[in-house]
């Protein structure tokens, strides 16, 4: 395992550094289970990226004071084999010393990055869960299935082709991580339902420069869907259809707004999917981050479409 | 402490949906009475508070009992969201105005965000 090359992974529990060896987690347990193991994961995983990050600087920083070492170390060479060849391989030391630092830092930098998880499970799905940690009942089993590992890998790519462009080759690649399902289940009997879908698309276009050469760029665009589902459970909860046309309808208008809602048989009950979209451009292959608070307010546009005889709203 | 005997401690629980705690009281709130369990009480060196009378210090808003009421406020009130509320214990705490005018007014004002829609618009995205 690649823990050997951030000591502090080996403090976690085994759970822990199971997650970080598969990247993935998935089972049915209590919530306060799968919070304290994503506790105890986000916590780790900001104090790697740290440390990674402080390698990366590190190795940026050797690897640039390399190149006036080996001009120094040259011109010192040169001087020296005349006046006193003895001491000419000295004049090497202060270079390879800094060639083997370098060395040193970037394996631990690359160590560090595999054993690196997406920023997702600790900036969305664990604040998501401390927020409903007192609507799931304290026994009740939460299924939960996360991909913590990036989305920009193979196995994650659906499709890669040529489009057709003005430039010499521009080929379309998607990738698609259905990163995160939650189900679990609320005091009431009510189910709830959290899907995220990252997806990234690389462009990669070649073209001819004007002195001739060949070169390419890339660019990036990221999407996540995030979709939230309440099934009510308790006899007198039911959705409200004319809100819930009223606010599909609301969405529908607004063209940019990215968000969907309907409303399907599932059983003998209703289920009510509220699903919206987040963009992000840009030159990195980073799934933009979903605030909790974005996903909390989809959950409480839902419960808000629901009617009720078993209680009553307005107090908090 | 006090003794509150048998009654149930009357603290709200949840974010979607409100219930009450209904854990055995261990003690009466020192600012509103309210009997609160072990778990929700709040203490500091005047007695002990409930989590919603504990978030008007901000010393304590930090405890854990408070943080979930804390939490509640500022979801709420982005997104202007009623709960609905299972429980038996009715009582408003102060900045509860939505409880009584306010909420209707605000009611109102969030329908008529919607109002304009075209109700139409959504039967095909209604399936039964």
């Amino acid at each position: 395992m690649a823990a050997s090359a951030a000591p502090s992974v080996g403090e976690l529990s085994q759970d822990a550094r199971d997650v970080i060896r598969t990247k993935t987690i998935e089972g049915s347990e209590r919530l306060r289970h799968w919070i304290d193991l994503l506790r105890e994961l986000a916590d780790a995983d900001e104090r790697l990226d740290a440390r990674r990050n402080r390698m990366k600087r590190f190795a940026i920083g050797f690897t640039v004071a390399l190149f006036p070492t080996a001009f120094l170390t040259a011109f010192g060479a040169a001087a020296l084999s005349g006046v006193a060849p003895r001491a000419v391989p000295l004049v090497f030391v202060p270079g390879a010393c800094l060639v083997v630092a370098d060395i040193v830092f970037i394996c631990r930098f690359l160590g560090l990055k595999r054993v690196d998880l997406s920023n997702g499970f600790r900036e969305t799905v664990l604040p998501v869960m401390e927020a409903l940690s007192e609507d799931v009942p304290e026994k009740g089993k939460v299924k939960l299935s996360l991909d913590v590992g990036p989305v920009v890998r193979s196995s994650n790519r659906i499709s890669r082709q040529n489009v057709p462009s003005r430039w010499r080759k521009l080929i379309e690649t998607v990738y698609e991580s259905p990163w995160c399902n939650v189900v679990a289940p609320l005091a009431d009997g009510t189910k709830l339902m959290l899907g995220i879908v990252g997806r990234a698309t690389s462009y990669e276009r070649h073209y001819t420069s004007r002195s001739g050469k060949w070169k390419s760029k890339t660019k990036w665009k990221a999407l996540v869907t995030v979709t939230a589902a309440i099934l009510p459970g308790t006899a007198g909860l039911g959705w409200d259809a004319g809100k819930v046309g009223q606010r599909a309808s609301k969405a529908k208008a607004k063209a940019k707004d990215n968000t969907k809602i309907k409303l399907a048989a599932k059983g003998e009950g209703e289920v009510c999917r509220l699903v919206r979209r987040f963009k992000a451009k840009g030159g990195k292959a980073e799934l933009p981050s979903v605030e909790p608070g974005e996903v909390v307010n989809m959950l409480m546009q839902l419960c808000s479409m629901l009617k009720t005889s078993a209680g009553e709203r307005g107090q908090s | 402490m006090t003794d509150t005997g048998t009654h149930s401690c009357r603290a709200k629980v949840g974010l979607l949906f409100l219930r009450d705690c209904d854990r055995p009281a261990r003690a009466d709130c020192a600012r509103c009475g309210r009997p609160v369990c072990g778990e929700h009480a709040v203490r500091d060196e005047k007695g002990t508070l409930c989590p919603e009378c504990s978030t008007e210090n901000r010393r304590l808003a930090d405890r854990p009992a408070a943080q979930s009421v804390v939490r509640r406020r500022r979801y709420y009130g982005g997104a202007h969201y009623h709960p609905i509320y299972f429980g038996h214990h009715h009582y408003y705490s102060d900045d509860d105005f939505r409880a009584f005018d306010g909420r209707e007014m605000i009611q109102e004002e969030h329908d008529g965000e919607w109002d304009d829609a075209d109700a139409g618009g959504a039967d095909d995205y209604l399936e039964s």
